[in-house]
C-alpha cells in the first residue's frame, strides 16, 4: 500500500469510527427512547381506554338501575306482570311504561332497545322494538338469569335475532317490600363502544384500538367499517399473551400480518382484551430519518476525510515522487537536475542536501575526468607512436630526434644511431633547406600538414614520403617538442590519375566516421548532402535548399568570417579545410558543427569538386560550457569556505584542499597535500577515523547504493606543533558506473566549542562536587551537632532543678538564657536539617492536586489561624507536578510568614495561580507589614531576618521556600512596599518542563 | 484447521449415520371415517380445514370425509361401524340414544339451530301467536328438527298447534311465495338466504326467542370406540375443533377450502352459508363445540313432551364432556 491509500485510509478510519460509534449510540439511544416513548403511549392509551369503557358501561347501568328503582316503573312493571293484558290496567301502564319511561331514555343513543322481562318465565313484556319483539324468551340469557339478582352487564355476543353483536345490561325491578317484579334489559348502543376504541389519540395514522374478548373474537372493529367485530378471531401474539389475562407490550405481526409495536391489557370485569398498536415503520419513522441523517453525515464526512487524506497525503507524496524521480534521473547521469522542492519540511531539506550532493559530485567528477584525460593524453603520445603503423618521429625543439617508432625502422632501416640526431641527415643535400623550413614553420605556425619530401634510407635508397607534423605543448602550453608522421606514398605516387580520385573520395568519407557528408560542385554552386541534413537542421525532408549560398546564409554571423576564410585558403592554396561553426536550425536555434574536407582538382590545378564531412558536436560543446561554468562556481565555493573541503582518492590518498585549510593549520597546501593522515591526526583521531574507514570501506565498495556519511570530531597538528579540533564529515563520491572514486571530506573547525565545552563540564564536576560537599556537610553537621546541644540543654536543666535552693535569682536567670539560647541554637539546627533535606531527601516528583495542597496547609496551620483571626482565600489552582511534601511546605512556609508579620489589620491572605507558556506562576498576597525592597533578596537567605526578637521563628521559612522552588526548577521573588503589605511569586513549571 | 474439519466431518457424516441408524417405526396413521350430514359443503367446513392444515395428520389420523344425504341413517352408520364419528342434530342422536343405539355426542357444532319459520313480510305474521289458523310447511321425513321446535314453541307458548294447518315443505319455496302457504320451515343456513336472494322479503321467527334452544349439528360416536380408543376419539375432536376454530377465525379461508370439496361449486353460495352458520357455532358465550346440560336436558324434556320417544332414560348418557373438558381444560373458552 503505498502513502496516499495509507493516509487516506487512515484519515478515512479515523473520522468514520468515532462518526459510527457516536452515530450508532445517537441512533441506539435515539430508539430506545423513541420506543420506550411509543411503549408508555400504547400503554397509557390502553388504560385510558379502559377507564373510559368501564365507565360507559358503568354509566349504562347506572341509568338502567335509577330506571328500575322509578316508582312508577315498579309499579307498571308489576301491573304488566299480573294483569290481564286485555285489562285497561294493562294497557294503561304499558303505555305508560314505554311512553314516560323506556322510550325518553333511548333518546339518548346509549341503548338501543329497553325491555321488561318477566322474572318468572324471562318472556319479554314490553320492548321499545315494537310488539314483534314482545313475547319472545329470554330465560336462558344470562341477563335474564343474573339480571334477576342484581344490575348485571353481559359481555357482548352475537345476537341471532338482530344479527349482530350485542351487549345487555339488566336490572331487577323491585316493588317496595323487595319483591322481584320483573327485569330491565337493554341492549346497548354499541357504536359508542366502538367509538371509544376507534377515537384517536392523535399518536399516529396507524394507531388502532380494539377490543377482544376471551375467544380471540374482534368485539370491536380495529378500522371502523372493518365488520371483523364478533366475526373473526385473531391470533396475534399480543392477543395470546393478553389472554392468558397479562398485561404488556410486544412487538408483532398484527392480525394483517404488518409488524406492529402494541400494548395490551386484560380488562377482568368485560373478560377482554384491549389491544393498542402502531406500525412499526410509522413509529420508528423519526428514527430512520435519523438513521439516514447519520448516514448521510458519514458519507459526507468519510467523503471529507477522504479528500483530506489524499490532500495530505499528496503533500507529502508529491515532493517524495519528485525526490525519486530526481533522484532516478540524475542516477542517469545528469548532474544538472535539480530537485525542485519548495517546501521547507523535512523532504525539503532532504532535497536540498540531495541538490547539494549533486553539485559536489558532479564538481569532483568532473575534476577527475579532467585528470584522467590529462593522465591518458600524455600516456597516448608515448604509447601512440608505437602503436601508429606510419612511421613517427618525436622531436625536441631543436629538431633533434628524441625518439621513433619501429615503423621508421621498417621503412628506413635506421636504428638507435639516429637519436639525437637531425632529420636533415635523413634527406638529400638539396632537400636539407626545405627540412629546416619546415621545423621553422612547425615552431611557428604549431604544424606541417602534407609536406612531401624525398627521404634517404640507411641503404641509400629514396623513398617518397608525406610528412604531417605538430607542435607538442605541455599542459601550460609551452612548446617541448615537435612530432611528425610521415606516409610512404611511393605507390600513391604510381597510382593513375582515375583512381586518385574515388580513392580520395572514399577517404574522406571513411574518416569522417558518420553525421553528414557533402558534395560541392564548385563550378555549379550546388551542394549535395549525404545524411540526414534536413532531419538535422529542422526541415522536412528535401527542404534544406541544395545550394552553397543556403549553407552559407545558414552560418552563424560571428563564424562565417573565419571558416569562409579558410575555405578560400584551402582551396587557393591546398592548406587544411577544418572549422567549427555555428550552423542555424529552421526554428532559429543553432548546432555546433565541426567541418572537414578537401577539393578535388583538374589537371590545370583547379578545384571543380569539393568533399567533406561534417560532425554535430552540439552536446559535447555544451557540456563543456556547463563544466566550465559550474567547475567555476565550485572551485568558487570551495577556496572562500572556511571549512576546509578534502578529497580523498580511494587509496586514501589526499587529492585535493581548499585553501582555507593553510589558514587553519598554517601549512601551505602543497605541504598539508604530501602529509599522510598518520602525519596529520592525533593519534587518537588517527584511530577513530581508521576504524571508520576499515569498518565502512567495505560495505562502501560492495554496495553501490551504499554512501558513507559519517561525522567524527578529528584532531589535526597544525604547522606549529598545536592541534585543532574539526567536526568531518565524511560522504563517498562514486563514478558513473557506481564504483566509489574519492572520499570527500568537510571540516569544520570546532576548537573552540570544543575548548568551551570541555572547560564548562570541568567547571560543572568541580560544582557539583563542592555542592554535594556542602550539603553532605550541612546534613552531617546539623545531625551530629543535635545530640550534644541536647546533652548541654538538659544537664543545664538538671543542674538548675538539682541546685535551684543554692542557687541565687541571677544564677537561675543565666540558666535559663544558656537553656533558652541552646533550645534557640537546636531549632536552627533542626531548621538546617531540613533545608539541606530540601535536595537530599526529596521525594519523586508526582502530579499534585494544587487544591487539596492548600486545604493540608490550612488544617496544618489551623492553630494559627484562629488566633490571628486570618483571613485564607484562594483562587482555583491547577495540578501541580512536583514533590507533595515540599509542595506542602512551600505554602505552608509562605502563608504562615504572611500570617506571621501581619501588623496590627486582621491579617488577610490571598493565594493564586496563573497559567503561563510553560509553568504556573503562584502568588501569595498578604496585607501585612511588608518589606523593603533593598532587603528582597536578603530575606531568602537562611537565617537572616528582618524582624527582632519580638516575632517567633528562625528565619528559615523563607530559605527553605527557595530552595524548594528552585529544586522544582522555579523562581521565587517578592514584590512589596513597608506598610503595603508583600506578595510572594514563584513559578513551578508544568510536567516535561521541570528539572529533577 | 483441525477443529474446523471435524466439525465439517461431523456435519456432512450425521446424516448419513442418522439414516442407518434403527429408528421407531412411526405409527401407521389411524384411519378414521367421518360420516357428514349432508353432502360436501359449508356446513362441514371446520372438518375441511382440520383435513387440509393438517391437524389431523398430525395427529397421526387418516381422516375420510363420507358425504350423507337422502336415505342414508348418519347413526346406523356409526352404529354399524362403516363410519367412526358421524354429525347429526342433536335431537336424532338423543332419540336414537334413547331407541338404544349406542352412540354419544362428543361435540356440538352448531350450538343454535339453524331453524327458522319465515312468513312474508307483508302478512302480518310476526310471531308465534298469529301462527293460529294458518298453513304452515313442515311435513316431511328429514324435518323432525322443525316439527319439534314449532309444537314446542307453541306448547311452550300455549298455543293451540292443532290450530295451525300443516302441509308438506316446498324446496322451492313455490307456494310460499304465492303465498298460499303462510309460514314455512327454513335453515337459517340454506333456504332462507335462497329467499332473499330472490328478493323475497321475510318475517324471521326464531324458536330461539321464544325459549326453545336446540343443539343442531352434533358431532357423535359410537360408544364402542370411547370405550375401545378414547384416546382417537380425544384426537379426532381437537383436531376437528381447531379446523372449526379456524373457520370462524378466517371465514373467507375456510370458504376457499370448502370449494375444494363442495358439490355445488358455487363461492357466493357456499359464503353466504358460512356467514349463516357462524353466530351457530360462536355465540360469544361458550368456545367452539362446548356443551352445556342445560340445554341438552331442555331437549330432553321436549322430546319427552312431544311425545317422541317412548321411554325415558338418562339424558346425560346421551352425550359426554368428557373430551371437550379436556381439550378445554375444563373451561367453557
Amino acid at each position: 500500500m503505498n502513502f496516499l491509500t495509507k493516509l487516506t485510509l487512515l484519515f478515512i478510519l479515523l473520522s468514520i469510527i468515532p462518526l459510527a460509534v457516536v452515530g450508532y449510540l445517537a441512533f441506539e439511544n435515539g430508539r430506545q427512547s423513541l420506543e420506550q416513548n411509543t411503549l408508555n403511549h400504547l400503554i397509557s392509551i390502553n388504560i385510558l381506554k379502559e377507564a373510559e369503557l368501564n365507565s360507559w358501561v358503568g354509566d349504562s347501568e347506572i341509568m338502567l338501575r335509577q330506571l328500575g328503582i322509578r316508582p312508577l316503573v315498579q309499579s307498571d312493571a308489576d301491573i304488566l306482570v299480573s294483569a290481564d293484558p286485555a285489562s285497561p290496567e294493562y294497557r294503561l301502564a304499558y303505555e305508560n311504561l314505554l311512553k314516560s319511561h323506556l322510550a325518553p331514555m333511548l333518546e339518548e343513543n346509549r341503548f338501543n332497545e329497553l325491555f321488561v322481562l318477566n322474572p318468572s318465565d324471562g318472556r319479554v313484556l314490553i320492548c321499545t322494538e315494537g310488539v314483534g319483539h314482545e313475547g319472545k324468551y329470554r330465560d336462558s340469557e344470562p341477563y335474564f338469569l343474573e339480571g334477576k339478582k342484581r344490575t348485571y352487564a353481559q359481555n357482548p355476543y352475537y345476537s341471532i335475532g338482530p344479527d349482530k353483536v350485542t351487549m345487555t345490561v339488566s336490572t331487577p325491578v323491585r316493588d317496595r317490600q323487595g319483591r322481584l317484579v320483573a327485569v330491565l334489559a337493554g341492549h346497548l348502543n354499541l357504536n359508542q363502544m366502538a367509538d371509544i376504541m376507534l377515537r384517536r389519540s392523535g399518536l399516529s395514522a396507524s394507531e388502532e384500538t380494539y377490543l377482544v374478548n376471551k375467544f380471540n373474537f374482534f368485539v370491536t372493529d380495529p378500522k371502523a367499517g372493518l365488520g371483523v367485530a364478533m366475526r373473526k378471531s385473531i391470533h396475534t401474539d399480543g392477543v395470546t399473551v393478553a389472554l392468558a389475562h397479562n398485561d404488556g407490550v410486544g412487538f408483532y405481526d398484527n392480525y394483517a400480518g404488518t409488524p406492529v409495536i402494541g400494548a395490551y391489557r386484560w380488562i377482568p370485569e368485560l373478560e377482554m382484551c384491549i389491544i393498542t398498536e402502531v406500525n412499526q415503520d410509522e413509529a420508528f419513522d423519526p428514527i430512520v430519518a435519523l438513521r439516514n441523517i447519520l448516514l448521510a453525515m458519514g458519507l459526507i464526512i468519510a467523503t471529507l476525510a477522504a479528500t483530506g487524506g489524499v490532500f495530505f497525503a499528496r503533500t507529502i507524496t508529491s515532493p517524495l515522487l519528485k525526490l525519486a524521480k530526481g533522484a532516478d534521473v540524475i542516477g542517469r547521469g545528469n548532474m544538472d537536475y535539480r530537485i525542485e522542492i519548495k517546501s521547507r519540511d523535512e523532504i525539503g531539506r532532504l532535497a536540498d542536501a540531495f541538490n547539494t550532493m549533486t553539485t559536489s559530485y558532479k564538481q569532483v567528477e568532473n575534476k577527475r575526468l579532467i585528470a584522467e584525460s590529462q593522465v591518458v593524453a600524455s600516456r597516448t603520445t608515448l604509447e601512440m607512436i608505437e602503436i601508429i603503423p606510419d612511421p613517427v618521429f618525436a622531436y625536441d625543439m631543436h629538431g633533434r630526434i628524441t625518439q621513433f617508432n619501429r615503423a621508421v625502422t621498417g621503412l628506413l632501416g635506421y636504428g638507435q644511431e639516429i637519436i639525437g640526431e637531425l632529420p636533415t641527415m635523413l634527406v638529400t643535400e638539396s632537400e636539407v633547406p626545405r627540412v629546416l623550413e619546415a621545423i621553422k614553420e612547425i615552431a611557428e605556425v604549431g604544424f606541417l600538414r602534407n609536406k612531401e619530401f624525398s627521404l634517404k634510407a640507411k641503404d641509400g635508397k629514396h623513398i617518397p614520403v608525406l610528412l604531417n607534423a605538430v607542435l607538442r605543448k605541455d599542459r601550460e602550453g609551452n612548446p617541448v617538442g615537435m612530432m611528425a608522421v610521415l606516409r610512404d606514398i611511393t605507390e600513391i605516387k604510381q597510382a593513375s590519375e582515375t583512381l586518385q580520385e574515388s580513392e580520395e573520395r572514399f577517404r574522406v568519407a571513411a574518416a569522417s566516421a558518420s553525421d553528414l557528408i557533402w558534395e560541392w560542385d564548385i563550378p555549379g554552386g550546388r551542394l549535395e548532402w549525404y545524411g540526414r541534413i534536413d532531419e538535422i537542421l529542422g526541415y522536412r525532408p528535401g527542404e534544406f535548399p541544395r545550394t552553397i549560398e543556403a549553407w552559407e546564409t545558414a552560418i552563424h554571423k560571428d563564424d562565417i568570417g573565419h571558416i569562409n576564410a579558410v575555405l578560400e585558403q584551402h582551396l587557393k592554396e591546398g592548406t587544411k579545410y577544418e572549422g567549427e561553426y555555428r550552423i542555424q536550425r529552421k526554428d532559429g536555434t543553432y548546432r555546433y558543427w565541426v567541418d572537414h574536407g578537401s577539393a578535388l582538382r583538374n589537371e590545370a590545378g583547379e578545384p571543380v569538386k569539393m568533399i567533406g564531412a561534417c560532425s554535430d558536436i552540439t552536446e559535447r560543446k555544451q557540456a563543456e560550457e556547463s563544466l566550465q561554468a559550474s567547475e567555476t562556481q565550485y572551485r568558487l565555493l570551495a577556496d572562500h569556505t572556511n571549512d576546509m573541503i578534502w578529497l580523498m582518492d580511494m587509496n586514501l590518498k589526499t587529492v585535493y584542499l581548499s585553501p582555507s585549510t593553510e589558514k587553519i593549520s598554517g601549512f601551505t597546501l602543497q605541504e598539508r597535500m604530501e602529509l599522510t593522515m598518520e602525519q596529520s591526526l592525533t593519534p587518537e583521531s588517527l584511530k577513530l577515523a581508521s576504524d571508520l574507514f576499515i569498518k565502512e570501506l567495505p560495505y562502501v565498495e560492495a554496495d553501490p547504493d551504499y554512501n558513507l556519511i559519517h561525522t567524527l570530531e578529528l584532531e589535526y597538528y597544525c604547522k606549529d606543533g598545536t592541534t585543532r579540533w574539526t567536526e568531518d564529515t565524511f560522504s563517498v563520491i562514486r563514478d558513473n558506473s557506481g564504483k566509489p572514486a574519492f572520499i570527500l571530506g568537510e571540516a569544520r573547525d570546532i576548537t573552540e566549542r570544543k575548548s568551551n565545552a570541555r572547560a564548562l563540564a570541568e567547571k560543572t564536576v568541580q560544582l557539583e562536587r563542592s555542592n554535594e560537599e556542602l550539603q553532605r556537610f550541612a546534613y552531617v553537621a546539623s545531625h551530629d551537632l543535635k545530640e550534644p546541644l541536647r546533652t548541654i540543654s538538659s544537664y543545664l536543666q538538671l543542674l538548675e532543678r538539682r541546685n535551684k535552693s543554692k542557687l541565687d535569682k541571677e544564677a537561675v536567670e543565666f540558666i535559663d538564657i544558656a537553656v533558652n539560647g541552646a533550645s534557640r541554637l537546636q531549632n536552627m539546627i533542626s531548621g538546617l536539617l531540613e533545608y539541606s533535606r530540601v535536595e537530599t531527601k526529596g521525594e519523586q516528583f508526582e502530579i499534585v492536586n494544587g487544591e487539596s495542597v492548600i486545604i493540608q496547609v490550612i488544617g496544618s496551620l489551623k492553630k494559627s489561624i484562629e488566633e490571628s483571626k486570618a483571613d485564607i482565600t484562594h483562587d482555583p489552582l491547577p495540578e501541580i507536578y512536583g514533590d507533595r511534601e515540599q509542595l506542602v511546605r512551600l505554602f505552608q512556609n509562605l502563608i504562615s510568614n504572611s500570617i506571621r508579620y501581619h501588623g496590627k489589620q486582621q491579617p488577610r491572605v490571598h493565594i493564586s495561580a496563573e497559567k503561563k507558556i510553560s509553568e504556573y506562576a503562584f502568588s501569595i498576597q498578604d496585607n501585612g507589614i511588608g518589606i523593603a525592597p533593598e532587603y528582597k533578596e536578603q530575606i531568602f537567605i537562611i537565617f537572616q531576618r528582618l524582624q527582632g526578637r519580638e516575632v517567633p521563628g528562625i528565619g528559615l521559612g523563607l530559605a527553605v521556600a527557595k530552595r524548594i522552588v528552585e529544586r522544582h526548577g522555579g523562581r521565587i521573588w517578592l514584590e512589596s512596599e513597608p506598610g503595603q503589605g508583600a506578595t510572594f511569586y514563584f513559578t513551578i513549571p508544568m510536567k516535561g518542563g521541570n528539572r529533577q | 484447521m483441525r477443529t474446523v474439519n471435524l466439525i465439517m466431518a461431523t456435519i456432512l457424516l450425521v446424516p448419513l449415520f442418522a439414516g442407518c441408524m434403527p429408528q421407531p417405526v412411526p405409527k401407521p396413521a389411524d384411519r378414521v371415517t367421518l360420516q357428514l350430514k349432508w353432502v360436501h359443503q359449508a356446513q362441514f367446513a371446520g372438518f375441511y380445514m382440520a383435513q387440509e392444515k393438517g391437524y389431523y395428520s398430525r395427529e397421526n389420523l387418516a381422516v375420510t370425509f363420507t358425504e350423507g344425504g337422502q336415505g342414508i341413517d348418519n347413526i346406523e352408520q356409526v352404529v354399524s361401524g362403516k363410519a367412526d364419528f358421524g354429525i347429526s342434530s342433536a335431537d336424532s342422536i338423543m332419540l336414537s340414544r334413547s331407541e338404544g343405539s349406542p352412540v354419544t355426542a362428543v361435540a356440538v357444532i352448531y350450538k343454535r339451530s339453524p331453524v327458522v319459520f319465515v312468513t312474508l313480510a307483508n302478512s302480518g305474521i310476526k310471531r308465534p301467536a298469529d301462527f293460529l289458523d294458518r298453513t304452515a310447511a313442515l311435513e316431511g321425513t328429514a324435518f323432525v328438527d322443525a316439527r319439534l321446535q314449532f309444537f314446542s314453541m307453541m306448547e311452550k307458548l300455549g298455543l293451540d298447534h292443532t290450530r295451525v294447518r300443516t302441509v308438506p315443505y316446498e324446496y322451492d319455496y313455490a307456494s310460499f311465495k304465492k303465498g298460499e302457504i303462510d309460514i314455512s320451515y327454513s335453515y337459517t343456513t340454506g333456504g332462507l338466504f335462497r329467499l332473499l336472494q330472490q328478493g323475497i322479503e321475510v318475517n324471521r321467527i326464531l324458536p330461539e326467542d321464544y325459549g326453545i334452544h336446540m343443539y343442531s349439528d352434533t358431532l357423535f360416536t359410537s360408544d364402542t370406540l370411547i370405550a375401545d380408543n378414547p384416546d382417537l376419539v380425544a384426537r379426532f375432536i381437537r383436531a376437528s375443533l381447531k379446523g372449526w376454530q379456524d373457520t370462524i377465525g378466517n371465514p373467507d379461508e375456510a370458504v376457499r377450502v370448502t370449494m375444494q370439496y363442495a358439490r355445488e361449486k358455487d363461492s357466493s353460495l357456499q359464503s353466504k352459508m358460512m356467514e349463516a352458520q357462524l353466530p351457530l357455532i360462536y355465540d360469544g358465550e361458550d368456545g367452539v363445540g362446548w356443551m352445556r346440560s342445560e340445554i341438552w336436558s331442555g331437549m330432553y324434556q321436549m322430546l319427552l313432551n312431544q311425545k317422541l320417544m317412548d321411554k325415558g332414560f338418562d339424558p346425560a348418557t346421551a352425550y359426554t364432556m368428557n373430551f371437550i373438558n379436556e381439550i378445554y381444560g375444563g373451561s367453557n373458552r
